[in-house]
């Protein structure tokens, strides 16, 4: 077998995958175990009866502890899955960026990409903090340190000139390359057709990069946006952000912003509520327009 | 497909578990969305005290809620996981994690509230007890207990519900109260547990306390300053002495000493002699000797030289401190040295007498302040104790005045409906109502009596507290 590039991340994603497997298996193993924990628990606690509380409070105390250690043993095999997903994904993400360097041209087509978008977003890594720990930068709604630059192959939304002339539009696009020197962007379309007449060169501050996690709203709420929150959201169908408003939080980790965009073809300025992606709702950059 | 969709909408509510109950807005979207278990929407209200139902995803639903898990979990090794299972097996996978964590933390707050009732149990009973305790000066570990007592018995906090009802243009509007519990402010609680030490009122086992204070601390220091024993030169040389005579009960020892002191001298020659003897001055005044030649005839150390003729005594290091005193009162005689300057030398100029001395004095002069504050002390709070017993027939004669003044009341109305009728009865209330008033008078007299003397001794010992 050639030791390619190809065939060398190939294996690795199999060792991932396998690895995948055993802790799938394990996890069922924890699952069990927190099972048996919280039913003695609540067995415990239905026959319950008045005398000698403090004794029984103890005793309860102590399953809940168990329960928690279960708990946390389940919570770190899950993590360590969710982990080999993710590289298996970097692992292809990285062949992808390679294959393009190499000159393969991928084209795909708009509905593809499309679909891409979605279920790119949906397959975020989640973040789901431990106890006590903070959601770090570009996790949901917190932004990024003012230092970062978004690095190649990362999803931002750029500020570009509309070839149409009607002014300056927040587009979905990839990094290509970012240059210390100048501060700068070399970005890319995600729509394939608008490349083709140039790529965009772009000073640091007209791009904004996208959340690199997903925020788990059972556990880091303070992720995400508020109710009310004028944010950039990518419009569905489309790759560009608009200005729109928070309507409601998503409630579970796969769920989505409800945002109001604004748009002045309905009567009262806003959209019907319209569903926007973790990944796809950012802060709104107080930009200089029309500059 | 069940439509609805339960979730936990904050790890943050403390104790109790709050379900959130939405319609599914686009199942296509959220193919499997009901989380949890199905409970009962009341249940989590009611049971919110004791059996609040932390989220797990039991193995019984793997199959309904987990699919692509349930999948994998159920290939041989060598079908493992492909990469077409990997977006909904890491959606399974979210969700189990993010439920573990939800249960964690739920889990952890109910640790926490358990360990909140118990400490409060704790602190019902400990209370009693803890008054018996004599006051100590300063309890150390009285911070950190206070610190960690949450909800002691003094609740000050006064419970400001969130009115339901808010008054709108004259309309009202039930606001949403919202449940969510916020972490517990025990602040002024901690604060006032921390203060009441200081503000109970004084009891008799505070009086006995002082008084054994005042007892032991006025007894006279008496520590003893052991006399001056031998310097411990002299006293080491003495148990060596012992040590050497305990060994040279035998002549054969006795001398095979001497010959090793003479060879010793021998060997190490006189400079040698010279060191072990303990004062600068003799040293010097050898030094010279032997500079000059007075000294140098080895040989005869073997016949002369023995260290008995050193010393009265024989000994062996001691003669050093032998020599000096010999060599003192010889060169006195001889008139070269003055007696002034041997007696220079000779003044007790001990450091560590006068340092404990002066200790001592100090300690005399703490103690003696300590007494005459404890004294002070003592007659405020027998002044205290004698405001609380005012206090106390105070707040009696206050409560017989309100029982007279209540009867008084009570009288004056039975008497208005039927005046005309009875004239025995009219008569009787009459003479009832003189003697209220006179009560109602004594009382009233009593109480000004004792609140004024209550004034004077409030004021005799709060300035001074």
């Amino acid at each position: 077998m050639p030791f390619t590039a190809d065939a060398i991340a190939a294996q690795q994603v199999q060792e991932c995958l396998k690895s995948l497997y055993n802790l799938v298996q394990e996890t069922e193993k924890k699952r069990q175990q927190s099972e048996h924990g919280l039913n003695a628990a609540y067995k415990f606690q239905n026959s319950q009866d008045e005398k000698n509380q403090h004794f029984q409070q103890m005793e309860l105390k102590n399953l809940y502890k168990t329960a928690v250690a279960q708990a946390e043993q389940e919570e770190e095999v899950l993590r360590k899955a969710l982990q080999k997903i993710t590289e298996i994904r970097n692992i292809k993400n990285e062949r992808r960026i390679q294959a393009r360097h190499a000159g393969n041209k991928e084209t795909i087509r708009c509905g593809a990409w499309m679909k891409m978008l979605l279920s790119s977003a949906q397959t975020l890594p989640l973040f789901v903090s431990k106890i006590g720990e903070k959601p770090p930068p570009l996790c949901g709604a917190i932004p990024a340190e003012p230092n970062y630059y978004a690095k190649v192959g990362d999803m931002v939304a750029a500020l570009v000139k509309v070839a149409d002339g009607d002014g300056d539009n927040w587009i979905l696009a990839e990094v290509l390359s970012y240059t210390h020197a100048t501060n700068k962007y070399e970005v890319d379309d995600i729509l394939e057709e608008q490349n083709q007449k140039k790529r965009h060169i772009l000073s640091k501050k007209y791009v904004v990069p996208l959340p690199l996690m997903r925020a788990n709203p059972e556990t880091d709420p303070s992720a995400l946006f508020p109710q009310g929150t004028v944010v950039m959201a990518l419009y569905p169908q489309t790759s560009c952000f608009y200005k729109a408003i928070v309507n409601k939080l998503p409630q579970t980790p796969t769920d989505e912003y409800e945002v109001l965009f604004e748009d002045f073809s309905y009567a009262n300025g806003y959209s019907p509520p319209l569903y926007v992606a973790q990944r796809y709702v950012i802060a709104i950059k107080q930009k200089t327009k029309q500059a | 497909m069940n439509n609805l969709k339960r979730s936990y909408s904050s790890s943050k509510t403390s104790s109790g578990a709050r379900y959130n109950a939405k319609p599914t807005k686009d199942s296509n979207k959220l193919p499997s969305s009901s989380r949890y278990k199905n409970t009962d929407l009341s249940s989590p209200e009611s049971s919110e005290s004791q059996t609040s139902i932390f989220p797990i995803i039991k193995q019984a639903d793997n199959s309904r809620l987990l699919p692509r898990y349930t999948t994998v979990l159920s290939r041989s090794i060598e079908d493992g996981v492909g990469m077409e299972d990997l977006d909904q097996l890491q959606h399974d996978l979210e969700k189990l994690l993010s439920t573990t964590a939800v249960r964690n933390r739920l889990l952890r707050s109910e640790i926490e509230s358990i360990d909140r009732v118990e400490e409060r149990r704790k602190n019902k009973r400990g209370r009693p007890y803890d008054k018996q305790v004599p006051l100590k000066r300063k309890r150390p570990d009285e911070r950190s207990k206070y610190k960690d007592s949450r909800n002691g018995n003094r609740m000050i906090k006064a419970k400001h519900s969130i009115p339901i009802n808010n008054f709108v243009n004259d309309v009202p509007v039930k606001r949403e109260v919202p449940k969510v519990s916020f972490p517990k402010n025990d602040t002024s609680d901690k604060f006032w547990l921390s203060i009441e030490p200081y503000c109970t009122d004084i009891t008799k086992d505070d009086v006995a306390f002082l008084d054994d204070l005042i007892q032991e601390c006025s007894q006279e220091i008496d520590v003893k300053i052991p006399e001056v024993g031998e310097h411990y030169t002299v006293e080491w040389s003495d148990e060596l002495l012992g040590h050497e005579r305990g060994l040279s009960s035998t002549q054969r020892v006795a001398k095979a000493k001497s010959v090793n002191f003479s060879n010793e001298l021998k060997k190490n020659g006189l400079n040698a002699m010279v060191d072990t003897f303990s004062s600068p001055l003799t040293q010097r005044l050898l030094a010279a000797l032997i500079e000059e030649n007075v000294v140098t005839k080895m040989p005869i150390v073997n016949e002369k030289l023995k260290p008995t003729d050193f010393c009265l005594p024989k000994g062996g290091p001691r003669n050093g401190v032998c020599m000096d005193r010999r060599l003192r009162k010889e060169l006195v005689e001889q008139g070269i040295l003055d007696v002034e300057d041997l007696q220079k030398s000779v003044p007790p100029d001990d450091e560590i007498l006068t340092e404990i001395k002066k200790c001592m004095q100090e300690l005399k002069a703490v103690n003696e302040k300590n007494v005459s504050q404890l004294n002070q002390l003592r007659t405020i709070v027998a002044k205290d104790l004698r405001r609380q017993e005012v206090k106390e027939a105070l707040d009696k004669v206050d409560n017989q005045i309100m029982e007279l003044y209540n009867k008084i009341l009570v009288t004056k109305q039975s008497k208005a409906p039927h005046s005309d009728d009875e004239t025995y009865e009219k008569s009787t209330s009459k003479q009832n109502m003189n003697d209220y008033q006179e009560e109602a008078n004594k009382l009233i007299q009593q109480q000004a009596i004792l609140h004024k003397e209550l004034m004077e001794l409030t004021n005799a010992t709060m300035p001074l507290l």
